[in-house]
Protein backbone atom coordinates (compact mmCIF):
# COMPACT_ATOMS: atom_id res chain seq x y z
CA UNK A 1 0.00 0.00 0.00
CA UNK A 2 2.81 2.38 0.91
CA UNK A 3 4.78 1.42 -2.16
CA UNK A 4 1.71 1.79 -4.37
CA UNK A 5 1.34 5.36 -3.14
CA UNK A 6 5.05 6.07 -3.53
CA UNK A 7 5.40 4.67 -7.06
CA UNK A 8 2.22 6.23 -8.42
CA UNK A 9 3.09 9.67 -7.00
CA UNK A 10 6.57 9.37 -8.44
CA UNK A 11 5.23 8.35 -11.84
CA UNK A 12 2.70 11.19 -11.82
CA UNK A 13 5.38 13.82 -11.15
CA UNK A 14 7.71 12.18 -13.66
CA UNK A 15 5.07 12.17 -16.38
CA UNK A 16 4.43 15.85 -15.73
CA UNK A 17 8.16 16.68 -15.78
CA UNK A 18 8.47 14.93 -19.13
CA UNK A 19 5.42 16.82 -20.36
CA UNK A 20 3.39 13.67 -21.03
CA UNK A 21 0.47 14.54 -18.80
CA UNK A 22 -1.26 17.61 -17.32
CA UNK A 23 1.00 19.79 -19.49
CA UNK A 24 -1.55 22.60 -19.15
CA UNK A 25 -0.74 22.87 -15.44
CA UNK A 26 2.57 24.05 -14.02
CA UNK A 27 5.08 21.58 -12.58
CA UNK A 28 4.96 22.85 -8.97
CA UNK A 29 1.16 22.82 -9.07
CA UNK A 30 1.13 19.14 -9.92
CA UNK A 31 4.18 18.18 -7.86
CA UNK A 32 3.44 20.02 -4.59
CA UNK A 33 0.80 17.84 -2.97
CA UNK A 34 1.93 14.79 -4.89
CA UNK A 35 5.38 15.04 -3.31
CA UNK A 36 3.81 14.98 0.14
CA UNK A 37 1.88 11.87 -0.83
CA UNK A 38 5.15 10.34 -2.05
CA UNK A 39 6.80 10.84 1.34
CA UNK A 40 3.69 9.50 3.07
CA UNK A 41 3.94 6.40 0.89
CA UNK A 42 7.62 6.00 1.70
CA UNK A 43 6.96 6.33 5.44
CA UNK A 44 4.27 3.64 5.27
CA UNK A 45 6.61 1.38 3.31
CA UNK A 46 9.50 1.93 5.70
CA UNK A 47 7.25 1.46 8.72
CA UNK A 48 5.92 -1.89 7.50
CA UNK A 49 9.38 -2.86 6.24
CA UNK A 50 10.92 -2.27 9.66
CA UNK A 51 8.24 -4.46 11.25
CA UNK A 52 9.03 -7.23 8.77
CA UNK A 53 12.75 -6.85 9.44
CA UNK A 54 12.23 -7.11 13.18
CA UNK A 55 10.32 -10.32 12.53
CA UNK A 56 13.39 -12.16 11.20
CA UNK A 57 16.44 -9.89 11.13
CA UNK A 58 18.97 -12.65 10.50
CA UNK A 59 17.11 -13.88 7.48
CA UNK A 60 17.22 -10.44 5.91
CA UNK A 61 20.59 -9.20 7.06
CA UNK A 62 22.60 -11.92 5.35
CA UNK A 63 20.56 -11.75 2.19
CA UNK A 64 22.47 -10.12 -0.71
CA UNK A 65 19.25 -8.93 -2.34
CA UNK A 66 18.28 -7.19 0.90
CA UNK A 67 21.62 -5.37 1.04
CA UNK A 68 21.27 -4.31 -2.58
CA UNK A 69 17.79 -3.08 -1.82
CA UNK A 70 18.97 -0.97 1.13
CA UNK A 71 21.77 0.58 -0.96
CA UNK A 72 19.36 1.38 -3.79
CA UNK A 73 16.87 2.76 -1.28
CA UNK A 74 19.47 5.09 0.23
CA UNK A 75 20.53 6.25 -3.24
CA UNK A 76 16.91 6.75 -4.31
CA UNK A 77 16.09 8.84 -1.23
CA UNK A 78 19.20 11.01 -1.75
CA UNK A 79 18.36 11.54 -5.43
CA UNK A 80 14.79 12.34 -4.44
CA UNK A 81 15.86 14.99 -1.93
CA UNK A 82 18.76 16.61 -3.78
CA UNK A 83 17.79 16.26 -7.43
CA UNK A 84 14.14 15.48 -7.97
CA UNK A 85 12.70 17.85 -5.36
CA UNK A 86 14.69 20.76 -6.77
CA UNK A 87 13.56 20.07 -10.32
CA UNK A 88 9.90 19.65 -9.43
CA UNK A 89 9.82 22.95 -7.52
CA UNK A 90 10.68 25.06 -10.56
CA UNK A 91 8.10 26.48 -12.88
CA UNK A 92 10.06 25.64 -15.99
CA UNK A 93 12.92 23.29 -15.18
CA UNK A 94 15.65 22.71 -17.72
CA UNK A 95 14.15 19.92 -19.86
CA UNK A 96 17.31 17.82 -19.98
CA UNK A 97 17.94 18.22 -16.28
CA UNK A 98 14.36 17.14 -15.69
CA UNK A 99 14.69 14.13 -17.99
CA UNK A 100 17.89 12.98 -16.33
CA UNK A 101 16.40 13.34 -12.83
CA UNK A 102 13.32 11.40 -13.87
CA UNK A 103 15.38 8.62 -15.45
CA UNK A 104 17.74 8.26 -12.48
CA UNK A 105 14.92 8.37 -9.98
CA UNK A 106 12.68 5.88 -11.78
CA UNK A 107 15.57 3.44 -12.31
CA UNK A 108 16.49 3.61 -8.61
CA UNK A 109 12.94 3.21 -7.27
CA UNK A 110 12.05 0.41 -9.68
CA UNK A 111 15.38 -1.13 -8.70
CA UNK A 112 14.37 -0.99 -5.04
CA UNK A 113 11.15 -2.77 -5.99
CA UNK A 114 12.91 -5.46 -7.99
CA UNK A 115 15.56 -6.03 -5.35
CA UNK A 116 12.82 -6.29 -2.74
CA UNK A 117 11.09 -8.90 -4.82
CA UNK A 118 14.38 -10.74 -5.29
CA UNK A 119 14.85 -11.18 -1.52
CA UNK A 120 12.48 -14.12 -1.65
CA UNK A 121 14.30 -15.79 -4.52
CA UNK A 122 17.94 -15.84 -3.42
CA UNK B 1 -5.17 -28.21 -20.02
CA UNK B 2 -3.38 -25.93 -17.59
CA UNK B 3 -0.79 -28.67 -17.22
CA UNK B 4 -0.27 -28.62 -21.01
CA UNK B 5 0.25 -24.85 -20.90
CA UNK B 6 2.76 -25.25 -18.12
CA UNK B 7 4.63 -27.99 -20.00
CA UNK B 8 4.88 -26.00 -23.21
CA UNK B 9 8.22 -24.57 -24.35
CA UNK B 10 7.83 -21.03 -23.12
CA UNK B 11 6.18 -22.13 -19.89
CA UNK B 12 9.12 -24.35 -18.98
CA UNK B 13 11.62 -21.71 -20.10
CA UNK B 14 10.13 -19.09 -17.76
CA UNK B 15 9.72 -21.46 -14.84
CA UNK B 16 13.25 -22.85 -15.11
CA UNK B 17 15.15 -19.69 -15.83
CA UNK B 18 16.82 -18.31 -12.79
CA UNK B 19 16.04 -14.72 -13.72
CA UNK B 20 13.04 -14.73 -16.04
CA UNK B 21 10.42 -15.47 -13.41
CA UNK B 22 11.46 -12.91 -10.78
CA UNK B 23 12.03 -10.22 -13.42
CA UNK B 24 8.67 -10.72 -15.11
CA UNK B 25 7.04 -10.85 -11.71
CA UNK B 26 8.77 -7.62 -10.70
CA UNK B 27 7.53 -5.89 -13.84
CA UNK B 28 4.05 -7.27 -13.18
CA UNK B 29 3.99 -5.88 -9.63
CA UNK B 30 5.48 -2.49 -10.54
CA UNK B 31 3.00 -1.99 -13.40
CA UNK B 32 0.15 -3.04 -11.11
CA UNK B 33 1.25 -0.65 -8.37
CA UNK B 34 1.54 2.25 -10.79
CA UNK B 35 -1.80 1.70 -12.55
CA UNK B 36 -3.77 1.02 -9.42
CA UNK B 37 -1.98 3.92 -7.72
CA UNK B 38 -2.87 6.32 -10.51
CA UNK B 39 -6.50 5.22 -10.24
CA UNK B 40 -6.25 5.84 -6.52
CA UNK B 41 -4.85 9.36 -7.09
CA UNK B 42 -7.64 10.06 -9.59
CA UNK B 43 -10.18 8.94 -7.03
CA UNK B 44 -8.61 11.11 -4.35
CA UNK B 45 -9.09 14.04 -6.74
CA UNK B 46 -12.68 13.02 -7.45
CA UNK B 47 -13.57 13.06 -3.76
CA UNK B 48 -11.83 16.42 -3.55
CA UNK B 49 -8.94 15.80 -1.19
CA UNK B 50 -6.05 15.90 -3.67
CA UNK B 51 -4.84 18.55 -6.19
CA UNK B 52 -8.04 20.56 -5.84
CA UNK B 53 -6.70 23.40 -7.97
CA UNK B 54 -6.54 21.14 -11.02
CA UNK B 55 -9.92 20.26 -12.58
CA UNK B 56 -10.95 16.70 -11.80
CA UNK B 57 -11.58 16.13 -15.43
CA UNK B 58 -8.02 17.01 -16.42
CA UNK B 59 -6.65 14.50 -13.96
CA UNK B 60 -9.17 11.87 -14.94
CA UNK B 61 -8.76 12.25 -18.70
CA UNK B 62 -5.03 12.81 -18.87
CA UNK B 63 -4.03 9.99 -16.54
CA UNK B 64 -6.33 7.48 -18.16
CA UNK B 65 -4.01 6.48 -21.05
CA UNK B 66 -1.26 5.69 -18.55
CA UNK B 67 -3.62 3.66 -16.38
CA UNK B 68 -4.71 1.58 -19.35
CA UNK B 69 -1.15 1.34 -20.65
CA UNK B 70 -0.05 0.08 -17.24
CA UNK B 71 -2.81 -2.51 -17.15
CA UNK B 72 -1.75 -3.74 -20.59
CA UNK B 73 1.68 -4.48 -19.12
CA UNK B 74 0.04 -6.11 -16.09
CA UNK B 75 -2.00 -8.46 -18.25
CA UNK B 76 0.86 -9.32 -20.61
CA UNK B 77 3.30 -10.09 -17.80
CA UNK B 78 0.56 -11.83 -15.80
CA UNK B 79 -0.13 -14.00 -18.84
CA UNK B 80 3.53 -15.03 -19.02
CA UNK B 81 3.60 -15.87 -15.31
CA UNK B 82 0.45 -17.92 -15.67
CA UNK B 83 2.02 -19.73 -18.60
CA UNK B 84 4.87 -20.86 -16.41
CA UNK B 85 2.76 -22.29 -13.62
CA UNK B 86 -0.75 -22.66 -14.91
CA UNK B 87 -1.50 -25.96 -13.23
CA UNK B 88 -0.51 -24.82 -9.75
CA UNK B 89 -2.18 -21.46 -10.01
CA UNK B 90 -5.43 -22.91 -11.28
CA UNK B 91 -5.83 -24.81 -8.01
CA UNK B 92 -4.99 -21.83 -5.91
CA UNK B 93 -7.87 -20.33 -3.92
CA UNK B 94 -6.55 -16.74 -4.22
CA UNK B 95 -6.77 -16.85 -8.02
CA UNK B 96 -10.47 -17.53 -7.71
CA UNK B 97 -10.68 -14.20 -5.91
CA UNK B 98 -8.16 -12.25 -7.95
CA UNK B 99 -9.66 -12.81 -11.38
CA UNK B 100 -13.20 -11.69 -10.41
CA UNK B 101 -11.72 -8.69 -8.58
CA UNK B 102 -9.82 -7.70 -11.72
CA UNK B 103 -12.92 -8.14 -13.84
CA UNK B 104 -15.05 -6.16 -11.39
CA UNK B 105 -12.44 -3.41 -11.39
CA UNK B 106 -12.38 -3.31 -15.18
CA UNK B 107 -16.16 -3.24 -15.39
CA UNK B 108 -16.35 -0.49 -12.81
CA UNK B 109 -13.95 1.65 -14.87
CA UNK B 110 -15.86 0.96 -18.08
CA UNK B 111 -19.18 1.85 -16.44
CA UNK B 112 -17.68 5.04 -15.09
CA UNK B 113 -16.43 5.96 -18.53
CA UNK B 114 -19.83 5.41 -20.12
CA UNK B 115 -21.63 7.38 -17.43
CA UNK B 116 -19.04 10.12 -17.70
CA UNK B 117 -19.85 10.43 -21.41
CA UNK B 118 -23.58 10.36 -20.73
CA UNK B 119 -23.19 13.10 -18.16
CA UNK B 120 -21.23 15.15 -20.69
CA UNK B 121 -23.93 14.70 -23.28
CA UNK B 122 -26.64 15.54 -20.75
CA UNK B 123 -24.81 18.68 -19.73
CA UNK B 124 -24.40 19.74 -23.35
CA UNK B 125 -28.08 19.24 -24.00
CA UNK B 126 -29.00 21.23 -20.93
CA UNK B 127 -26.93 24.08 -22.29
CA UNK B 128 -24.38 23.96 -19.50
CA UNK B 129 -21.68 22.92 -21.88
CA UNK B 130 -20.14 25.43 -24.27
CA UNK B 131 -20.05 24.79 -28.00
CA UNK B 132 -16.81 23.70 -29.56
CA UNK B 133 -16.12 27.25 -30.72
CA UNK B 134 -16.12 28.54 -27.16
CA UNK B 135 -13.61 26.02 -25.98
CA UNK B 136 -10.33 27.81 -25.79
CA UNK B 137 -7.03 26.26 -24.96
CA UNK B 138 -7.24 25.79 -21.22
CA UNK B 139 -4.86 27.80 -19.14
CA UNK B 140 -4.21 30.41 -21.84
CA UNK B 141 -4.82 34.04 -20.82
CA UNK B 142 -6.32 32.79 -17.60
CA UNK B 143 -9.22 31.40 -19.57
CA UNK B 144 -11.19 29.06 -17.36
CA UNK B 145 -11.27 25.56 -18.69
CA UNK B 146 -14.92 25.26 -19.70
CA UNK B 147 -14.95 21.50 -19.94
CA UNK B 148 -16.23 21.08 -16.47
CA UNK B 149 -19.02 18.76 -17.25
CA UNK B 150 -17.72 16.26 -14.74
CA UNK B 151 -19.20 18.64 -12.23
CA UNK B 152 -22.57 17.79 -13.72
CA UNK B 153 -21.78 14.21 -12.83
CA UNK B 154 -20.96 15.24 -9.29
CA UNK B 155 -23.26 12.66 -7.81
CA UNK B 156 -20.88 10.04 -9.21
CA UNK B 157 -17.91 11.09 -7.14
CA UNK B 158 -18.34 9.27 -3.85
CA UNK B 159 -19.41 5.99 -5.34
CA UNK B 160 -16.56 5.84 -7.83
CA UNK B 161 -14.02 6.52 -5.17
CA UNK B 162 -14.79 3.70 -2.81
CA UNK B 163 -14.53 0.65 -5.00
CA UNK B 164 -11.07 1.19 -6.49
CA UNK B 165 -9.72 2.02 -3.07
CA UNK B 166 -10.90 -1.34 -1.86
CA UNK B 167 -9.46 -2.78 -5.02
CA UNK B 168 -6.03 -1.38 -4.26
CA UNK B 169 -5.95 -3.12 -0.95
CA UNK B 170 -7.45 -6.42 -2.01
CA UNK B 171 -5.43 -6.83 -5.19
CA UNK B 172 -2.06 -6.19 -3.67
CA UNK B 173 -2.82 -8.40 -0.69
CA UNK B 174 -4.19 -11.13 -2.88
CA UNK B 175 -1.04 -11.07 -4.98
CA UNK B 176 1.07 -11.47 -1.89
CA UNK B 177 -1.18 -14.31 -0.85
CA UNK B 178 -0.84 -16.05 -4.21
CA UNK B 179 2.90 -15.95 -3.76
CA UNK B 180 2.70 -17.63 -0.39
CA UNK B 181 0.41 -20.40 -1.39
CA UNK B 182 1.53 -21.27 -4.89
CA UNK B 183 4.83 -19.68 -5.86
CA UNK B 184 6.77 -21.39 -3.13
CA UNK B 185 5.58 -24.70 -4.40
CA UNK B 186 5.99 -23.91 -8.09
CA UNK B 187 9.45 -22.52 -7.74
CA UNK B 188 10.98 -25.04 -5.42
CA UNK B 189 9.65 -27.60 -7.85
CA UNK B 190 11.50 -26.17 -10.82
CA UNK B 191 14.46 -24.12 -9.67
CA UNK B 192 17.14 -24.92 -7.18
CA UNK B 193 16.10 -22.32 -4.74
CA UNK B 194 15.84 -22.05 -1.01
CA UNK B 195 12.55 -21.10 0.59
CA UNK B 196 11.04 -18.15 -1.26
CA UNK B 197 9.76 -15.75 1.30
CA UNK B 198 6.55 -14.04 0.39
CA UNK B 199 6.98 -11.53 3.18
CA UNK B 200 9.78 -9.86 1.27
CA UNK B 201 7.16 -8.58 -1.11
CA UNK B 202 7.77 -4.83 -1.23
Amino acid sequence: MGFVLLLSSLVLISLRLLGFTLANHSVPKVAGQTTRLLWLGLSLAIGSGVLMFIGSPRHYFDNPAFRTKMLLLAAAVLVQIFLFQGVSRRDSPNPWFARVSVAVSLVLWFGVSMAGRAIGFV
Amino acid sequence: MSQAIEDSGIGVAIAESRYAFPIIEGIHLIALSVSVGLIFLTDLRLIGVFLKHIPAEDIHRQLRPFVFGGFTIVFLSGGLLFWAEAATVMQSPPLAIQVPVHLAGGTERAVFRVRDRQAARGARRAGEHPTQREIRRPGVDGAVDPRHHLRAAGRLYPEVAVRPTLQVMTQVDILAWIQTSTLGHAISKSITCSSPDSRSYT
